[in-house]
């Protein structure tokens, strides 16, 4: 049997109990310009919640047919209340799904593209809009939701990243990569597996426009209806899946804030944090 | 052969004449020349064979003789001998006498009185002997500093030594060139002190070879009388500052000085380093008589502009001259980074692509406080597990601010970061800006241009808007806005392609996705855009953009979090991503005043001029919209000048549209600073300001010391004789040449008279009868 067959019994329990999310989601249009209802905040300006307009949305990317592209329906939504909740940005709870086609995508200059099954080539005009988005300032998370180099979801992408940048190859990021120090100093990487300790990553001139993960980092953020989470985070249980936020945080704040942490006025601060964490 | 008095006894006037020569213009002509070598070939040949008949030897060769006799003649004929009788007269020799007018002749010499008078009095005590020089030689006279002028003839009383430098070997060579008749000799009067490069080398003791490689081709000696000499010589001067054509702010700014010291002088003095009248820096330097000693000062300039500087040694007492004693310099101060502090509520696309965009320029320092947890924000973390910072107000408000050249504050509720003392910040930042002259960015968002008391009122009155009390302050449209009519031509909205209308390009790029409300521009505020059909309270229409000069700084107000729609959504419909790097360029040059968005400049094309002499200058002015204007009340007022002066410039007067001119007389030495002001309808447009400096000429107060070596030095290299005033004249060396000139000729042909022709027809007869007598046909 092959790996992409081998689905374990709480994972289909779990894919089940989205499927009328997803569903909900296939079947509605994806959102136009942000009108998008206020994210409440906790504490706010003047009381103890007050509406913010929305200033990041989390859109992810359609592709192909059926709801493949969509293996958590819940993942965006957990991780923008995460977001809310921990730091300065009005993030909408609200994902916005856009295929590249779509002529709004590039309102939304971050984009997460995940999935477990192997895919078929995305048309040419997709791939040149999506490579134009990368250029032109768009983040692409790319989430391997199987966790499986070399098959399923994995093999599709390489193929595609392939006729992305054709002759160009995904390079692992450095441990002093932004992305690991833009609000959480993290050391190690995980998802719901932690089968590749590291992110990979492709550069548009020196901003790192494409952040590819291999453990399914969607898995770890995903809650069913009732809240509990959808997948055991293993091998580091809880502690991991908080590694997975972590990590998503930052890379919606190195998203938005490029390398601002690498400004010389946070290197002694950074450099004496990190020998603290070290005692 | 001279001809002449055989020509005068056979009657031919030759008076006049001094010469007579034979010349035969036919060799000139080869035809002649041909004819004439013919003629005598076949003469040759027929004399010989046309007597071959003959039995009688003594017969034969007397008519072969005469025969030849003959075609001799007639082949002379033919080269038409003449005799050339010509007038000759001999060349006068010309001498050239240079006197040195520099103005170090006005010093003193030895014995009073100054080394100008000293070179009169030798002229005039000499009189005999430049008497008899003009009867001997064409005598030519001349003055000379840095250019050559002849007088009309000796000097018959003292000229004016107002030269302000002193070029020996231009002097020397132009007297070499000046006039047709052979150079027997110079005479320079002089005190020697060359300012030019010959002076420099004879310094560094390698003026030898200079002055023998200058002179290895004059044709005459150059005899040299030296005045100025004798008596003890005090002098400290400051021989040059070297220093770049630039300063950078906040960087040190060095100049290199060289002091020399003459005479009897303390063993040190200070070299101070000056703005206006405040001392920048001071170096006490150890002085070494005779020799020139460096010493380097720096400052570290802390604005931007253009500034005078000087550098100076205080006078000694009983200096040979004061003048020497400092340099002054113009200084543009330009900042080699742009440095700017960028404040932000919190993360988002506006902020990260105006992020990208000032990252990309080299020449901005970008440090950036974002604000990425709010207090009620829990990252459920320990401190040593986020990379999250204090946000350092007080130190950079009240230590840091003024090192910046400009402030972004972007969707930023500063009073909730700056508990306490906030007030006192925004009382920093009013003076950052009104007075030290920085620039204030503006940006919306929902936490930016609160009405409701909410903004400090000191920051409020900054801004180019007013903010509006309803609430919410942030509405979400989407809308294309507009370029108002000043926006049309305001320097900041260049956004197109070069000379496109920036209506154009905005019509093109993407819809922003909302806006900020306000009340409306704040007086004295620009609208560069505006809501396409939103109006603000007072019925105008609802500015997107405002600007406003603020005291001596300027503010710029966006209001709007979506301008980056214009890089990223403009690239993926198609559109250019340029206009949205060029409105943020051109807005940051704006705020930082470039000189090339100045709405007034005042220029003068001296920058330098001597005391007492009037210069003009010129104001332009362009309105707020960048037009010139004649409309303006132009001002100009005296900033800074030296003590004691009283410069009073005249009214700025139009002289066409958007132009004054004023002049100014500068009347002691010293740096001057003056500013140019415009106000269109009560309010200012701006300021200029320009520097100007009054100072003989310095080059030749530079080393006003007599340098009577540099004068043996040209007499030795060139074959004559340096003297003092009180030297023996006779000594003096000059040429005398050879040379004659031909004022006259005559010709007399010898060929074209009856006597020769009879002579010739005669031969050729005798020949014929005796031919015909012996025999022979």
């Amino acid at each position: 049997m092959s790996d992409e067959k081998k689905l374990d019994r709480r994972r289909a329990a779990s894919l089940l109990a989205s499927l009328p999310l997803a569903l909900g989601a296939a079947v509605g249009q994806a959102q136009t310009t942000p009108v998008a209802p206020p994210v409440f905040r906790r504490g706010g300006m003047f009381a103890p919640e007050v509406p913010e307009r929305p200033s990041f949305f989390f859109a992810q990317m359609i592709y192909g047919e059926g709801l493949s592209w969509n293996p958590y329906p819940t993942a965006g939504r957990t991780l923008m209340e995460v977001l809310v909740d921990r730091t300065s940005i009005a993030a909408s709870p609200d994902r916005v799904d856009l295929r590249p086609s779509d002529p709004k995508l590039f309102y939304y200059p971050f984009l997460y593209w995940t999935g477990t099954r192997e895919f078929a080539p995305l048309p040419q005009t997709d791939l040149e809009r999506l490579r134009l988005y990368l250029e032109s300032g768009g983040t692409l998370l790319v989430d391997d939701a199987l966790s499986t180099p070399g098959v399923g979801f994995d093999k599709a992408f390489q193929r595609e990243f392939g006729r992305l940048f054709p002759g160009k190859a995904l390079e692992r990021l450095p441990q002093d990569h932004t992305v690991f120090l833009s609000y959480y100093l993290i050391d190690r990487i995980g998802g719901r597996t932690a089968n590749r300790p590291y992110l990979s990553g492709y550069n548009v001139g020196e901003r790192t426009a494409l952040i590819y993960s291999g453990n399914d980092l969607g898995g770890a953020w995903a809650r069913d209806r009732n809240g509990r989470w959808v997948n055991p985070t293993d091998p580091g249980g809880e502690l991991q899946r908080e590694q997975a936020f972590r990590l998503g945080i930052n890379i919606v704040l190195y998203a938005t804030c490029l390398d601002y942490k690498k400004d010389l006025i946070h290197t002694p601060f950074i450099s004496e944090r990190r020998r603290g964490k070290k005692k | 052969m001279n001809f002449i008095g055989l020509l005068s006894r056979l009657g031919v006037d030759t008076r006049g004449f001094d010469r007579s020569t034979l010349i035969f213009p036919g060799l000139e002509s080869r035809l002649a020349l041909a004819l004439a070598a013919l003629l005598l070939v076949l003469a040759l040949v027929w004399a010989r064979s046309s007597v071959s008949d003959l039995s009688s030897r003594p017969r034969r060769f007397f008519l072969i003789g005469l025969q030849i006799f003959a075609a001799v003649l007639l082949a002379g004929l033919a080269l038409r001998p003449t005799i050339q009788l010509a007038s000759v007269a001999r060349v006068t020799d010309r001498v050239a006498i240079m006197i040195d007018s520099s103005s170090s002749m006005t010093l003193p010499a030895a014995g009073g009185g100054n080394r100008d008078a000293e070179a009169f009095k030798f002229i005039e005590r000499n009189h005999e002997f430049f008497d008899q020089l003009e009867r001997d030689y064409l005598v030519s006279w001349f003055t000379f500093d840095r250019d050559l002028r002849e007088l009309p003839g000796r000097p018959t009383a003292e000229w004016k030594s107002e030269g302000r430098g002193t070029d020996l070997m231009a002097a020397v060579s132009g007297a070499g060139a000046a006039g047709t008749a052979p150079l027997a000799g110079v005479i320079v009067i002089s005190d020697g002190a060359d300012t030019t490069r010959l002076g420099e080398r004879f310094r560094a003791g390698k003026g030898g070879e200079a002055v023998k490689a200058l002179l290895a081709d004059f044709p005459a000696p150059v005899n040299t009388v030296f005045c100025g000499g004798g008596g003890e010589i005090r002098d400290l001067a400051i021989v040059s500052a070297s220093h770049d054509d630039y300063g950078f702010v906040h960087n040190p700014f060095e100049a290199l000085v060289r002091v020399r010291s003459e005479g009897n002088l303390a063993a040190q003095t200070p070299v101070i380093f000056k703005q206006g009248d405040r001392a920048l820096a001071t170096k006490t330097i150890a002085l070494d008589g005779g020799r020139e000693v460096e010493a380097t000062l720096s400052f570290t300039p802390r604005q931007v502009g253009e500034f005078m500087f000087s550098v100076e040694v205080p006078p000694v007492p009983g200096e040979l001259t004061t003048a020497n004693n400092v340099v002054r310099f113009p200084l543009k101060v330009l900042r080699d980074k742009v440095r700017i502090l960028y404040l932000c509520g919190n993360p988002s696309w506006d902020e990260r692509f105006l992020r990208q965009t000032l990252k990309k320029d080299p020449a901005v320092d970008l440090v950036s406080f974002y604000i990425l947890r709010e207090h009620w924000d829990d990252y459920r973390a320990r401190q040593e597990e986020v990379s999250l910072i204090p946000f350092p107000t007080d130190e950079l408000f009240t230590e840091e601010l003024d090192s910046f050249d400009m402030v972004i504050w972007q969707n930023f509720r500063g009073a909730m970061y700056m508990p306490g003392a906030y007030p006192q910040y925004m009382q920093l930042l009013n003076k950052y800006v009104r007075e030290r002259g920085g620039a204030l960015l503006m940006i919306g968002g929902h936490r930016a241009f609160f009405g409701q008391g909410m903004m400090d009122p000191i920051l409020v009155d900054l801004l180019p808007i007013v903010p509006d009390d309803r609430i919410p302050n942030y509405l979400e449209s989407e809308f294309k806005p507009v370029a108002t009519e000043a926006g049309l031509r305001h320097p900041v909205m260049a956004i197109g392609e070069a000379g496109e209308n920036p209506a154009d390009v905005l019509g093109r790029e993407p819809a922003l996705l909302g806006f900020n409300r306000v009340k409306g521009l704040a007086p004295g505020a620009i609208g560069l855009v505006a809501h396409p059909f939103e109006r603000s309270a007072d019925g105008g229409p609802l500015p997107i953009v405002a600007v406003r000069e603020v005291g001596a700084g300027r503010v710029a107000a966006v209001m709007t979090d979506s301008l980056w729609v214009w890089s990223m959504a403009a690239a993926g419909a198609g559109v250019s991503a340029k206009p949205y790097q060029r409105f943020w360029e051109n807005t940051v040059r704006w705020l930082l005043q470039d000189p090339e968005m100045r709405l007034i400049t005042f220029s003068s094309e001296q920058g330098r001029v001597s005391p007492g002499e009037a210069v003009s200058a010129t104001i332009e002015v362009l309105d707020d919209t960048y037009h010139p204007t004649d409309r303006a009340t132009v001002k100009v007022e005296v900033l800074e000048q030296p003590t004691g002066a009283a410069l009073t410039p005249t009214e700025p007067e139009p002289f066409g549209v958007g132009k004054y001119r004023v002049t100014l007389k500068p009347s002691l030495p010293g740096g001057y600073r003056l500013r140019a002001t415009a106000t269109l309808n009560g309010r200012e447009l701006g300021h200029d300001d320009l520097l100007l400096e009054a100072a003989e000429e310095s080059a030749e107060w530079r080393d006003v010391l007599p340098r009577p070596e540099i004068l043996a030095e040209i007499s030795k290299a060139s074959g004559g004789v340096a003297i003092a005033p009180g030297g023996d004249l006779k000594s003096l060396s000059f040429r005398r040449s050879a040379l004659e000139q031909v004022t006259g000729t005559r010709d007399l042909p010898l060929w074209d008279n009856a006597v020769v022709f009879a002579l010739v027809f005669m031969i050729l007869t005798l020949t014929w009868f005796l031919r015909r007598k012996w025999g022979l046909r």
